[in-house]
């Protein structure tokens, strides 16, 4: 055993983990900070696998800070070794190549898991999750080997739609599988779908909804096909399994942490035991538009929570209200933007929106209480960043409701008191 | 780090700063030569708002806890070091577009061919910010923080 001591240490090396390190040094220069990383790699960017697994980005462009990060801050990074326990009592953490490491403060940022159900086959060869620089590699080393000419993405939530996207580029036929009666169901509504399928059908994309995978077709363990709950088979040697991450609370809920969907934290970002902090896909945070607790799996939330922690552990103060579900995703090169709730259709919401069916361009803003809840862009979404800040704002917009889908919506349009916070700059002191 | 300020009432609407951000941001530097090659490559990063009684130029705000940072999924968008600057390095942006999705000045625009982002860099290279030296109501200035 190799005992460390150290001020701060953070577990997870990945968007969390890396804001909270930043903001810790922000604040303390001198405090040692020591980081427990599964992955071998340094800080990549997660969401850019599926831009590698296509070519449209290099292996270098992966990584989320330069080389020298970890140095110019100081941080003595364990990488390629997991955290295997929590000893909160003592404020230890042992790790799997053999550490025992002493904190004053602890971060979790160990992020969630992919999914896999347990059906017969799972374990064939050819079927693959896509949730790591790695699986980016075995998928891209599989196609070619494999020459694989048609692929089923199991699951049309935004992984498996950044999936699929990268596996047209590369020109592999491939069909979706979706337990909803939509791909995207929670961030397109039916006029959006409709647009979407429509794209979807003319690029000769399959989406079989209402379904799952109940078995995979293998010989001699390779893959070659699927069998979904409707007895229907599709033929192909790849499977990839997108149906949804799980937030990976074992090593908290083991040391006695409370948990629920994912860690519980106060809005300081601080768990049930003091000290020890959590952010990102592991936590449990605050919908803002919903008012409901959930896991947010988000790149920006994750940024933010770690931010917030680490001002925090550091001796500032800062706090996180809860976060907003949002959504930039292209499907079959159709940009579409969904942020907030965009489903929650009461009596008491008014809905306000455009469509061009010529040109597949729908907007749509939800309104509830005199405060945007939701909007949607497809096709056309530029500036919809307004639309977000007054929706993190809670902006009153019973003055220019009328306005909010007119061409000369913009920043003119906005309440005099917020367009002047706008214009000033987020974080700049008016 | 200075800022691009804007006098809401002096905007004559006349678009000229979105003309001199394209030409400052292309690879000539001359206007008609932009125009006839180079129009499909650029775009302003800087837009004239109208309602058609006030006219006001946007642009990014440079905020100092950029939601568009926090937000960018490839390390693209950053704060120069000496400046505090927020630049998007064009090389590493991939397009994803969730800086659009949470600029609240709605700042951030897509480029022409819709890969990668385009804002503001406040002409850090040349010095003075083009739309500013080419304001003939001085309606946008610059102002050192
Ligand atoms: C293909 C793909 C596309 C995505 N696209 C988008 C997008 O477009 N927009 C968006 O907002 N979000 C997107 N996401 C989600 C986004 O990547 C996550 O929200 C974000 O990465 C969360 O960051 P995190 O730091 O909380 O956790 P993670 O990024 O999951 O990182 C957790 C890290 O902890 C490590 N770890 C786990 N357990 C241990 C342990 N016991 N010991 C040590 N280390 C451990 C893991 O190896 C991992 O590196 C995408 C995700 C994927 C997979």
């Amino acid at each position: 055993m190799k005992k460390i001591e150290t001020k701060y240490l953070i577990l997870g090396n990945s968007t969390a983990a890396i804001s909270c390190v930043e903001s810790i040094r922000s604040l303390d220069k001198e405090g040692s900070v020591s980081m427990v990383a599964a992955e071998k790699e340094r800080a990549y960017s997660k969401p850019l696998i599926s831009y590698l697994l296509c070519g449209s980005i290099t292996p270098k462009q992966m990584y989320y800070r330069p080389r020298d990060f970890y140095e110019n801050n100081r941080i003595n990074a364990l990488l390629g070794s997991e955290a295997m326990k929590i000893d909160a009592a003592h404020y230890m953490v042992t790790t799997a190549t053999g550490e025992e490491i002493t904190f004053e403060r602890l971060l979790i940022a160990t992020g969630g898991r992919p999914i896999l159900p347990d059906i017969p086959g799972i374990r064939s060869e050819g079927v693959f999750t896509f949730f790591t620089w790695k699986d980016a590699e075995n998928v891209r080393k599989f196609i070619q080997r494999r020459k694989v000419n048609h692929a089923v993405v199991v699951g049309g939530g935004l992984i498996g739609v950044k999936t699929l996207e990268a596996l047209l580029k590369l020109g592999v036929k491939t069909d979706v599988v979706e337990k909803a009666p939509r791909i995207l169901a929670t961030i397109l509504d039916d006029e959006a779908g409709r647009i979407v399928d429509k794209r979807l059908a003319d690029d000769g994309v399959e989406i079989h909804c209402g379904t799952t995978v109940s078995k995979i077709l293998a010989v001699d363990d390779l893959t070659y096909g699927v069998r979904l709950d409707n007895n229907r088979e599709i033929e192909c040697e790849m499977v990839v399994f997108a149906i949804g991450v799980r937030p990976d609370t074992r090593l908290a809920e083991e040391a006695g942490i409370k948990t629920g969907k994912g860690i519980i934290v106060s809005n300081r970002m601080e768990t049930s035991f003091p000290g020890i902090y959590a952010a990102g896909d592991v936590t449990q945070s605050y919908d803002l538009t919903t008012g409901v607790a959930r896991n947010i799996a988000l790149f920006p939330s994750a940024y933010r929570q770690g931010k917030v922690a680490g001002i925090n552990m550091a001796g500032g103060n800062m706090e996180y209200p809860g976060g907003i579900v949002m959504n930039s995703v292209s499907v079959c090169g159709l940009p579409i933007i969904s942020v907030g709730d965009i489903q929650g259709e009461g009596m008491d919401t008014e809905i306000y929106s455009r469509l061009d069916e010529k040109s597949s361009i729908y907007k749509k803003v939800l309104v509830k209480n005199d405060r945007i809840t939701g909007v949607l862009f497809v096709n056309q979404v530029d500036r919809v960043g307004i639309y977000t800040g007054m929706i993190k704002s809670g902006i009153n917009v019973s003055e220019i409701r009328d306005m909010l889908l007119t061409e000369e919506f913009g920043v003119l349009t906005l309440p005099k008191e917020y367009r002047k916070y706008v214009i000033s700059g987020v974080g700049i002191e008016i | 780090m200075g800022h691009i300020k804007a006098r809401e009432n002096y905007c004559l609407g006349c678009k000229l700063c979105e003309i001199h951000c394209l030409v400052a941001h292309s690879r000539s530097k001359k206007i008609l030569k932009c125009f006839t090659n180079e129009k499909d490559e650029i775009t302003s990063r800087i837009l004239v708002e109208d309602t058609g009684h006030i006219s006001f130029a946007v642009q990014c705000r440079h905020c100092t806890e950029a939601p568009c940072i926090e937000s960018c999924i490839s390390g693209a968008m950053h704060y120069e070091q000496k400046t505090g600057a927020v630049l998007c390095d064009t090389n590493r942006c991939v397009g994803c577009l969730m800086c659009v999705m949470v600029c609240p000045a709605g700042a951030v625009l897509r480029s022409r061919k819709g890969t990668v982002v385009s804002k503001c860099d406040l002409c850090l290279e040349s010095g003075i910010p083009a739309c500013v030296e080419n304001c003939p109501n001085e309606a946008l200035y610059y102002e050192e923080d």
